[in-house]
């Protein structure tokens, strides 16, 4: 994916550029929220990422002039303001994602990815697949082969986003602020404990495992051997 | 007061408006007081000229012209303050001195007439002589009668309302320029107190300003501002005192950690395993710092202003699915109680973590199986968030510390978590002005947050 990283502190930059680059990412740097607003208009860039203190103005500005020159590129807020308002504040103008820093890097190339494979129009599938695996969107209903999973609602709403994003790492956190809308860090293992009990109706069952466990980063879900 | 500062201060303006308000208020009511009497003086010379003609026409004397003449010779030798003219009715001047050309149309008219001065000479300006004729079976009769006297009285209000007008304008002025200093001064020293409030006495108050019930108000608020003020700053101080103690705890062993890696471990698995330590001890650091600054974010009553109706029910029934088989697979059961259909005027975000704190607390500190129960229910007007465990609960004397930022119960010291849980639970409750109620339910502890009616135009500070 083609990204562009709006960023003052260049040591911080480096870091992550030097961290998608090695994930297969090219990345443009801009250390200015002017610079950054050319770039973001110039360029065909995948996903935007913002901070929001920099020199010039402030990268909720960017994001709003982006969006109001129609451009629809996913944004992602990567930030240490991180007031109680503030990432409301930040989905408001118009980002799609808010990481607060200090965050481990893991975390924020699992959801640039997940930004960046969104789909950019309206996602009309009413059935999505990962291997032998089916889930009917309409009737919110899940199948391995021919075996019907007794899930609950919000196990399905678990089991839909990893499916959306399969291949892709989904880390904790992302599932936390999607799923259950929590913006803090639990002390208890919650998401463990649901994947727990979501794998023990979709995998345990079955010879071959769909969701599997990325250590230090969190689950994916994938059909590979 | 120094000069330039006194031409500006609000004395003297309040001086020059009073000032200009008597001047104007004074010569309005004189003009008026003018207007009345000059007005009942013409009235009464009008009357005094119907009297006069009355008698002179009494007896007889309207009908004999001769004896009406007589009349008028013998009230003009005793100096009356009438003039007279008398005419047959040919048109011809029988007798009296008032000057030809008057009119002999009946009623009331005014003639000028040159005023006699003392030496005898002309003076330049003529007297006005109102007249009243009355018409006679064989003749007019005039009767006429200066009006000197009025015109005199009228230059005598006017320089009585001159004087009267400058006389109130200078005493309003002294009025407000006196009223403009009491203030001043008063003023004077509630600067003086802030200002030592601004140097960093922040214990100090504002005296007394006097003057009413208002500037008692006033001093009241701004004392209750300063106290407010002064709370927030002394919680900050503990804030930093409490950062500096329980901060630098994680942070020192992390150091601790990384300097005997770099000393003594050879192996890389070795120096991963110690930097991995070190990531973990650096992250409780942070989650620390994160967690005081929002209670000091929440404190400061942040989120006030987005509040929005939040379901009861739909806030613990989100928080039962989320941690049921959070439960669950520690081994305890959680029940759910929805008892209530209201809505609760808050932040949904912070009404989560609040409830989710609670329920993580005794998950965390669980020294057996729970039951955990998780609920909602109406009481009265208040609606009641509540959250129950089974477990070993709180010692009484520890209850109205635990909600203290960093307190630990000693039992609970190698149990995970800062200390910061239910500080940021009572910071949450009282940013929705709910009572945090914790008890000890032998067995448990149960926690109930109680919330006021939901008024949904509610104004808050801004």
């Amino acid at each position: 994916m083609k990204l562009l990283l709006l960023e003052d502190d260049a040591e911080a930059a480096e870091f992550v550029q030097r961290g998608l680059t090695e994930a297969g990412h090219t990345v443009d740097i801009a250390a200015t929220a002017d610079d950054g607003l050319h770039l973001a208009l110039e360029g065909a860039h995948d996903v935007l990422i913002i901070d929001r203190m920099v020199p010039g103005g402030d990268g909720l500005s960017v994001v709003r002039a982006v969006r109001e020159a129609g451009k629809a590129t996913p944004v992602i807020f990567l930030t240490a303001v991180a007031g109680v308002r503030d990432r409301v504040e930040g989905l408001e103008s118009g980002g799609d994602d808010y990481l607060v820093k200090p965050y481990a890097f893991s975390e924020l190339l699992a959801r640039v990815q997940a930004l960046g494979r969104r789909s950019p129009t309206i996602d009309l599938r009413t059935r999505l697949e990962v291997g032998d695996l089916s889930l009917d969107l309409g009737g919110r209903t899940a199948r391995r082969g021919a075996t019907r999973l007794d899930l609950t609602p919000q196990e399905f709403k678990l089991l839909e986003y990893l499916v959306r994003h399969s291949g892709q790492v989904v880390t904790r956190a992302m599932l936390l602020d999607k799923i259950w809308g929590f913006h803090f860090d639990p002390r208890t293992n919650l998401v463990d404990a649901h994947m727990s009990r979501l794998r023990s109706k979709v995998d345990r069952p079955f010879s071959r495992e769909l969701i599997h466990t990325v250590r230090g980063a969190g689950y994916m879900i994938d059909d590979r051997a | 007061m120094t000069g330039p500062r006194f031409l500006s201060s609000s004395a003297l303006r309040l001086a020059a408006a009073f000032a200009l308000i008597f001047a104007l208020g004074g010569a309005l009511m004189f003009g008026a007081f003018q207007w009345a009497v000059t007005g009942y003086a013409n009235s009464s010379l009008e009357d005094d000229l119907r009297l006069e003609t009355r008698l002179l026409l009494t007896d007889g004397g309207a009908s004999d012209l001769a004896a009406l003449q007589r009349r008028i010779s013998a009230r003009t030798r005793i100096a009356s303050p009438f003039a007279y003219a008398l005419f047959d009715a040919t048109g011809r001047r029988l007798g009296g001195q008032l000057p030809v050309g008057i009119s002999c149309d009946p009623g009331l008219n005014q003639v000028s007439v040159p005023a006699p001065s003392d030496d005898g000479a002309i003076d330049d300006e003529p007297i006005l002589v109102r007249t009243l004729a009355t018409s006679l079976p064989e003749g007019v009769l005039v009767v006429g009668k200066s009006t000197q006297a009025v015109h005199e009285l009228q230059e005598w209000m006017a320089e009585i309302a001159l004087w009267g007008a400058f006389g109130m304008a200078g005493l309003a002025a002294v009025g407000g320029l006196t009223a403009g200093l009491i203030l001043a001064r008063r003023l004077d020293k509630v600067n003086a107190a802030t200002a030592r409030v601004m140097q960093g006495h922040l214990g100090d108050r504002l005296p007394p300003i006097g003057l009413g019930s208002e500037f008692a108000t006033l001093r009241d608020n701004l004392n209750g501002m300063l106290e407010r003020l002064e709370a927030s700053l002394q919680a900050m101080r503990h804030v930093s005192s409490d950062i500096a103690h329980d901060l630098r705890t994680p942070l020192n062993r992390m150091r601790q950690r990384l300097e005997q890696a770099r000393g003594h471990t050879r192996t890389v698995k070795g120096l991963q395993a110690a930097i991995d330590q070190a990531l973990t001890d650096l992250d409780g650091a942070l989650d620390i710092f994160a967690a005081l600054l929002r209670i000091a974010q929440i404190e400061a009553g942040t989120g006030r202003e987005t509040f929005a109706p939040v379901s009861a029910s739909g806030l613990v029934r989100r928080l039962f699915e989320a941690y049921q088989p959070v439960a669950e697979l520690a081994g305890h059961t959680m029940a759910l109680l929805t008892d209530s259909d209201r809505e609760i005027l808050g932040d949904e975000d912070l009404l989560v973590q609040m409830l989710s704190n609670l329920v993580e607390n005794a998950i965390v500190h669980a020294d057996g199986p729970l039951h955990i129960i998780l609920g909602v229910s109406d009481e009265g007007t208040r609606t009641v968030l509540l959250v129950t465990d089974t477990g070993s609960g709180i010692p009484e004397e520890a209850l109205p510390k635990v909600t203290r930022r960093f307190f630990r119960i000693d039992h609970s010291r190698h149990a995970p978590g800062s200390g910061l849980g239910l500080a940021l639970v009572a910071a949450i409750a009282t940013l929705h002005d709910a009572d945090l109620v914790l008890r000890s339910s032998r067995p448990g502890l149960s926690a109930r947050i109680a919330f006021g009616p939901a008024v949904v135009d509610r104004t808050s500070p801004p």
